[in-house]
């Protein structure tokens, strides 16, 4: 039985060699488009993470609600240590935000600063490789009388048109109502393609930012990044029992929902594509079935005719179907992950979708940007259901021919009449 | 900044006499017969309706000076902290004023300068002077419930508000209210302001700034004293309605009107010298 099928195949060697690639190429356009979009999906969520937010933070819990100046956390470097120690976490970041006026003479802009621990601070966010210019913030705040250091955004560099070596002077809102003015040094200059913190941020150390502020040992955030692949609800539970009493943690998914809501509407829209391309291979295998079935009516006719029952005539068709789609879907699969191999070494190049008026290198979502190369991901488990999905939709597409030549007349199949 | 038109009047505030030229000021050209004495015999509650430039005009010859010169307190309440500060003034016209922090010794030296280029910090620690950008004048000034705007903003009393005037009773207390309201196409952020006075020598009682229908803060005037030879409220408390526990109080301790300031003064140098003393 399996001979005869493996010669009736052979036999009209196109009409196989284009089921098969049918199935193939459709198979191939699925395993790619899952692979890109968990890869697309999954940069976002890291530019997101990586450009500010990291995996996770810790507020005071009013803090969280409405960010005032006064609802802070204990600066406690013992409790961030034992973060730190706990599997998957790369990078426990304190900070400090304020509000200041930053300028010299005439120029000045109100602007964010933001105190942060100039080791643990890359660690968690992309932030020094954002760097354009000079350098990131030295490993501890320098001795006076040498100025206090900030790196700008490039953005707020420009309106105040400052370089690295040059001096502002910084004026911090602070807790007690006092003055918070100092002069400081711009080392560096950055640009991360968020637009709120290339135009608005002002990075200094965090002692420095907990003096100019009137807010010495105390924190409004300790973000913390995970590393690649850890689980995040994991890493939750682990940290959650250092927490300290009347502060939240929260993931960057509970922090930032409206990105976690679009990537979950970008999910649920991928199964619109795969019906569409599901629908394309049906049709295609159902066509190459039915011409198959029209072209062979006479040798149905003589098989019936000699003895052939149709129960086995339909079995046979039923496996050639079978064969088909195994033989298309494996083939599929095996060419779909190889272009996903090559972008997961080589990557996507996105620039072409970037609008060209973006001077911002990546582009950019709700001031989030992204990437312009889009590193694929092969999840073999993610291969399972295409195969399955394929299979299936062939074999139903098999079924009909093999039913009608079943049913098949021996005496108007061989006169090929009606 | 280099508006020419003649600067009027200082609703917002009838702050700091000097620093924030405070009140109603009527047209400016008007030269008018000096105002009536302070003793003179006060009108009675039956006499006409005073009009509305009459009230400015003798708001005006009270708070308006040539230059001034004095010490000031300002104690600030707040839910997060509480601040008292000692500061000395000096204006000159209506659009140049510095106010140097004297007290306490920890803060002393920072200073606020009002130029016709707009209004300057000037921070002891960076020893530099900084621009305020218009974006930060809706924010707090010292600390305190002022605003910088409330330093700056030279609101028109003719040309940006429709101005009534009218007599009420308030506990049994005769009163004159101006109720003012912001023409269209002012950057005047209240809808309503209601300017109370003494009926009898126009002394400036309370002022309520109103959103819609609420009265957002209120600023009393209080201890009407004889300071630099003319009669005048000496303190002024400003309660945000937001927060009715918190407050700030400006009081003058001593002042000269229409002594010398030298113009220097409302310079960087000027400044410096006036904050190492």
């Amino acid at each position: 039985m399996i001979r005869l099928v493996l010669r009736s195949l052979s036999r009209n060697r196109w009409r196989t060699v284009l089921t098969v690639g049918g199935v193939a190429i459709g198979v191939a356009m699925i395993v790619w488009v899952t692979a890109f979009t968990d890869a697309y999906l999954d940069s976002m969520a890291h530019t997101a993470t990586a450009g500010q937010l990291g995996s996770l933070q810790i507020h005071d819990a009013d803090y969280a609600k409405k960010r005032s100046l006064w609802d802070t956390l204990d600066d406690d470097p013992q409790q961030r240590a034992a973060i730190a120690r706990l599997p998957g976490v790369d990078g426990v970041a304190p900070r400090l935000t304020g509000m200041a006026l930053i300028g010299r003479g005439q120029r000045s802009r109100v602007a964010v600063v933001l105190g942060v621990d100039a080791l643990e601070e890359p660690k968690v966010t992309v932030v020094k490789k954002g760097l354009k210019a000079g350098r990131w913030l030295s490993d501890r705040p320098p001795d006076p009388p040498a100025l206090r250091e900030v790196v700008l955004g490039k953005g707020l560099a420009e309106h105040l048109e400052v370089g690295p070596g040059d001096e502002l002077v910084a004026n911090l809102v602070t807790a007690d109502g006092s003055p918070g003015d100092d002069r400081v040094t711009v080392v560096g200059v950055l640009q991360t393609g968020s637009v709120e913190i290339d135009r608005t941020f002002v990075y200094m150390h965090l002692a420095d930012a907990q003096y100019l502020s009137v807010l010495d040992g105390k924190l409004h955030e300790i973000a913390i990044g995970l590393a690649a692949g850890a689980d995040l609800d994991a890493a939750k539970a682990a940290i959650l029992p250092h927490v300290p009493e009347g502060a939240l943690l929260q993931t960057w998914k509970e922090l930032v929902p409206d990105l976690v809501q679009m990537i979950e509407v970008s999910q649920a829209s991928i199964w619109m594509f795969y019906l569409i391309i599901f629908a394309l291979i049906a049709l295609g295998i159902l066509n190459t079935q039915r011409m198959s079935a029209l072209e062979r009516r006479r040798e149905f006719g003589v098989l019936v005719a000699i003895g052939t029952t149709p129960n086995r005539l339909g079995l046979q068709l039923v496996l050639e179907s079978i064969f088909l789609s195994t033989v298309g879907a494996l083939l599929g699969i095996a060419l779909g992950a190889a272009i996903v191999a090559y972008h997961a070494a080589n990557g996507l190049d996105m620039s072409a979708f970037a609008s060209s008026a973006n001077d911002v290198e990546g582009f950019s979502w709700a001031g989030i940007s992204f990437d312009n190369l889009i590193y694929f991901r092969l999840d073999y488990a993610k291969l399972l259901p295409p195969i399955i999905w394929t299979a299936a939709v062939a074999l139903l597409c098999g079924l009909w021919p093999a039913v009608k030549a079943a049913r098949a007349n021996p005496v108007t199949a061989i006169s090929g009449r009606g | 900044m280099n508006r020419t038109h003649p600067r009027r009047t200082l609703v917002t505030a009838a702050l700091a006499a000097c620093l924030l030229v405070p009140g109603v000021s009527a047209s400016a050209a008007a030269p008018e017969p000096p105002a009536p004495a302070v003793d003179a015999p006060p009108p009675t509650g039956d006499a006409p309706l005073p009009t509305v430039a009459e009230i400015t005009r003798r708001i005006d010859a009270l708070y308006r000076s040539k230059s001034s010169h004095g010490e000031m307190t300002m104690e600030v309440v707040t839910k997060h902290y509480t601040r008292s500060l000692g500061m000395e003034v000096w204006t000159k016209g209506e659009d140049l004023a510095l106010v140097v922090i004297r007290k306490p010794a920890r803060e002393a030296g920072n200073a606020s300068l009002k130029t016709d280029e707009g209004l300057w910090s000037y921070g002891k620690r960076s020893d530099r002077l900084l621009r305020i950008p218009t974006g930060l004048l809706g924010e707090s000034w010292f600390g305190s419930h002022f605003t910088n705007d409330d330093l700056m903003h030279e609101s028109s009393y003719e040309k940006d508000y429709d101005t009534t005037v009218a007599r009420v009773v308030e506990d049994g207390t005769p009163l004159l209210v101006l109720h003012m309201v912001p023409k269209p196409d002012t950057a005047i952020v209240y809808t309503k302001v209601e300017y109370y006075l003494t009926p009898d020598e126009f002394l400036p009682v309370r002022v309520d700034y109103f959103d819609k229908d609420q009265v957002v803060r209120r600023m009393t005037f209080e201890d009407v004293k004889v300071l630099g030879g003319r009669r005048l409220p000496t303190v002024m408390r400003l309660v945000p309605s937001s927060a009715p526990n918190e407050h700030t109080i400006l009081r003058y301790v001593d002042m000269t009107f229409d002594g010398s300031v030298p113009a220097g003064t409302f310079t960087p140098q000027g400044l410096r010298r006036a904050t190492q003393r």
